[in-house]
């Protein structure tokens, strides 16, 4: 299958303060995945994590400071000193698209739907007439579309809104489309229609997927390929079996803390992983995840962890992960489990 | 019977004294530079509805006249001024850079002396024609207008709809003026209207100061006459014009506070 | 045993551009000494302005259409200012689900805890105040006393809300929304928490929420609202298991949908 973009060793650095007391935020520290045709990658994160800075970075929105990109073949850093063609330019653009967390203020405000919806086609030049648009409606659910085509966002509810920024983006019938976040900010009903919605589009349009979001149990539906990410860097990455078998201990703790509703969980104890992420100007030194890991010990202060493989198509960055190997998968994931609940 | 909000009565009543000016020639029953001697001084009465001043010169006229010199002097300053801060502000907002920075600079120096001395002393080097005065105040208002339209824009531009811009390929002036620029209208509108007010302000008191055109009769002429006829009893050179300007330019701020109440975009 | 809050036949509309949208209609529940309630339902609901009803803090536009809010006997909608100063923050307090915009930036905590003590006429106990914060696991007690709010991180200030929330020992809590938008380790922090404050303080608990999952991990009933009404009640089995109205059933279904790969998990 085709990789269509390859992210190698990017970072990402943004200064914060003033002239004279800028301090380096490393939103993301060297990260490396691939994206293969066909398939939704997702990247999983808490704030702080990196993962919508590296969307945009994905989404050729913003340069990474260091690494190189590859989108589909093409090297970013050509495209972003226009150093291409102008077919190739508008190739790679019109091939990967966006689709943001905030219904509410990734539609212009002071723009009515259909402008909103025609504005893909205007940018390329492509010849579009009333039906595209109202197929483009339909084909996101918001049926009639004539209800909508003259409307402006604030009439439209959440949801509605998130469907017509996935029409603007299915518009041009992309390769990739890349989603921040895309139901975060929606109510629960909603979050499985939007989901639904992209399920069907994707087996319509052979789309392929990255999916960011912090909201592990929307994922366990909709996933193919996963990366874990945090505090900018990735710590574990693997295909949706990560679900059942993960290693490294911040994916672990992470599913833990899913509040699942069904009837145990009143008296099911509650477990969340101690501590707080590092702020974003502090300096870690090691692992980033260590002052929370009940695995940590001196290695994991002292030196960083490197991504590597621990099975097939999975890489967990992490000293201690082996240790599942020695006494099998159940205890390894027990015994981090009880550390924990010792620590609390 | 649809509810009157205040808006309206506010549009509505600058309206009316923009027709007031526009009419001038029509709405005033005497020339106002017209002198009389015999006539000085002469109380509000029949003839004269707002009196005379200590040069026999009609009141109500000159009031009248007044109010199209200051309306056309804020007008066209203000609408000067906001076309160079706009196009200033969005130019070093969204593009930033050495040019931006630079722009931003040289708005820092005209703001940091003081506003009003500079007109003056400008006015005095080149001669007191009204176009003169009408380019000196707008030369002088951009800066802290193109500072406001620069922050809207650095804000606007990291919205989100704006990266969905960027991320379907728009080039940066097709963003700056279909994506920035329409957000930025409430703004805009509402400076436009507080530099109306202050022009008409700062006309007047060039007028005050004997530095207005004389064939455009100012209500700072008026209120510099009034500063001795009130020695002598002449209340209603005092008051007319003070209340004309004092409704001139409450009016236009009032707009401007409104305006932005009204037209910003409710986000949800 | 006499009901701690009573709410009866509540309606409330909020005025907009002259018409008057009702967002909350003939609502009536009961809550007891030491329970936890849980008021779940979507944006629109009318979840949240129940709580701005009971802690008196609805914006101007809202009208109170009809009903009563007692609390131990007292009508909480008929309160004057001066009245209402002395119950909240006292008798009944409310968390919100940004701690850190709900605090003065300007102001040590130390003085925060002060100015709340002063406000309410009672003296200034700064060793209730560590102990407090010791209960609700805040490491090095003094430290954050003497910090800034923006100084702490958010998990910090989340727990230092909660402690001024708590520390006149209210015996009603209402916490609004307090998971919302958090990341998902942070949401169990919370949630863990305020079973921990169920648990060792007497309080009774009001906990508005959009997401099922977090009711029922904490509620011992759960109230479903849906365009203003109250189209559920009953304890966590009874509305997962057993839902009476349809939107509640729906709700269910969309939510086990939406869990279904993770409803294997058992450890």
């Amino acid at each position: 299958m085709d990789v269509l973009i390859e992210v190698n060793n990017v970072r990402k650095v943004y200064y914060i303060g003033s002239l004279l007391n800028r301090k380096p935020v490393k939103a993301v520290d060297g990260v490396s995945l691939k994206v293969e045709e066909g398939r939704t990658h997702c990247i999983v994160g808490e704030s702080g994590s990196g993962k919508s800075t590296l969307a945009r970075i994905m989404a050729l929105i913003e340069e990474p400071t260091a690494g190189s990109l590859k989108v589909f073949g093409v090297d970013s850093t050509k495209y972003f000193r226009r150093g291409l063609s102008s077919d190739l330019h508008n190739f790679i653009r019109k091939n990967i698209q966006i689709v943001f967390q905030d219904p509410y203020s990734s539609l212009n405000p002071r723009k009515k739907i259909r402008d909103i919806l025609t504005k893909p086609f205007k940018v390329h030049k492509i010849n579009y007439n009333e039906y595209d648009l109202r197929k483009l409606l339909i084909d996101v659910g918001l049926e009639p579309p004539e209800d909508y085509l003259d409307k402006y966002p604030h009439q439209l509810s959440g949801g509605e809104r998130q469907r017509v920024a996935i029409a603007r983006a299915l518009a041009l019938l992309p390769k990739v489309i890349i989603l921040d976040e895309p139901t975060a900010a929606l109510d629960m009903s909603i979050k499985a229609q939007i989901l639904d919605l992209l399920v069907k589009l994707k087996k319509q349009y052979n789309l392929t997927y990255v999916l960011i979001s912090h909201e592990v149990p929307i994922l366990t539906n909709i996933c193919d390929d996963v990366t874990v990410m945090y505090y900018g860097k990735v710590v574990e990455s693997s295909d949706c079996r990560i679900f059942k078998t993960p290693l490294h201990p911040y994916t672990i703790g992470l599913l833990n803390s899913v509040l699942i509703p069904n009837p145990e969980s009143r008296t099911r104890s509650i477990f969340a992983i101690p501590g707080d992420p590092p702020s974003s100007t502090s300096i870690v030194s090691g692992c980033a995840f260590n002052p929370r890991c009940p695995l940590s010990s001196e290695v994991c202060v002292k030196c960083e962890p490197e991504l590597r493989d621990v099975g097939v198509n999975h890489k967990v960055a992490c000293h201690k992960c082996d240790q599942h190997v020695i006494g099998g998968y159940e205890e390894y994931r027990d015994s981090i489990m009880r550390m924990w609940r010792e620590m609390m | 019977m649809r509810r009157l909000n205040s808006l309206t009565v506010c549009v509505v009543l600058t309206f009316l004294l923009g027709i007031v000016g526009l009419l001038a020639d029509q709405v005033a029953p005497y020339d106002p530079l017209n002198t009389r001697m015999f006539r000085a001084l002469q109380p509000p009465s029949n003839v004269n509805l707002m009196g005379t001043d200590q040069l026999g010169r009609d009141v109500f006229s000159w009031v009248v006249y007044g109010i199209r010199t200051s309306l056309l002097v804020g007008l066209s300053s203000a609408t000067i001024a906001v076309a160079l801060a706009v196009i200033i502000g969005l130019l070093s907002g969204y593009k930033g850079g050495i040019i931006g920075n630079v722009l931003m600079r040289v708005a820092d120096v005209f703001l940091s002396i003081p506003r009003f001395m500079l007109i003056i002393v400008t006015v005095v080097l080149l001669s007191p024609r009204i176009s003169n005065i009408i380019l000196v105040i707008a030369i002088f208002s951009w800066p802290e207008a193109a500072r406001v339209v620069r922050s809207e824009v650095l804000s606007i531009k990291e919205r989100e709809y704006v990266m969905a811009a960027k991320a379907l390929g728009s080039r940066d002036l097709d963003i700056m003026i279909n994506e920035i620029l329409p957000n930025t209208i409430p703004t805009i509108l509402s400076l436009w209207t507080l530099i109306i007010a202050e022009a008409i302000l700062t006309e007047s008191a060039l007028g005050f100061l004997g530095l207005s055109d004389f064939n455009y009769p100012s209500l700072g002429v008026m209120l510099m006459m009034a500063k001795n006829a009130i020695f002598v009893g002449g209340w209603w050179v005092l008051l007319f014009p003070s209340i004309t300007l004092v409704i001139l330019i409450l009016m236009f701020n009032f707009l401007s506070d409104k305006l932005i109440e009204r037209l910003s975009p409710r986000l949800g | 045993m006499k009901p701690l809050l009573e709410v009866r036949e509540l309606t409330v509309a909020y005025r907009v551009k002259g018409v008057m949208k009702y967002a909350v209609k003939d609502v009536s529940f009961t809550l007891n000494e030491d329970e936890v309630l849980a008021i779940v339902g979507e944006s629109g609901s009318g979840k949240s302005t129940i709580a701005l009803s009971i802690v008196g803090a609805l914006p101007e536009n809202a009208v109170v259409v009809r009903g009563k809010i007692l609390f131990r006997g007292i009508d909480l909608l008929k309160l004057r200012p001066n009245e209402r100063r002395y119950i909240n923050g006292k008798e009944i307090s409310i968390i919100f689900q940004d701690p850190i915009t709900h605090l003065n930036p300007l102001r040590k905590v130390r003085l925060i805890f002060k100015d709340l003590f002063e406000d309410h006429g009672v003296e200034f106990n700064i060793q209730g105040v560590l102990e407090l914060l010791r209960k609700l696991k805040v490491p090095d007690p003094q430290r954050v006393l003497e910090s800034y709010p923006f100084q702490l991180s958010g998990g910090m200030a989340q727990r230092v809300f909660i402690a001024l929330a708590l520390v006149l020992n209210p015996k009603l809590l209402i916490a609004d929304e307090p998971t919302s938008a958090l990341d998902l380790t942070i949401q169990a922090q919370v949630v863990r928490l305020l079973r921990e404050v169920r648990e060792n303080f007497r309080v009774g608990m009001i906990m508005i929420t959009h997401d099922i999952g977090v009711a029922t991990s904490i509620a011992d009933r759960i109230l479903v609202m849906y365009d203003g009404e109250l189209v559920e009640e009953g304890s966590p089995d009874d509305v997962l298991l057993r839902p009476k109205s349809r939107y509640t059933a729906s709700l269910v279904s969309s939510t086990k949908a939406l869990y279904k790969g993770v409803m294997s998990w058992t450890y």
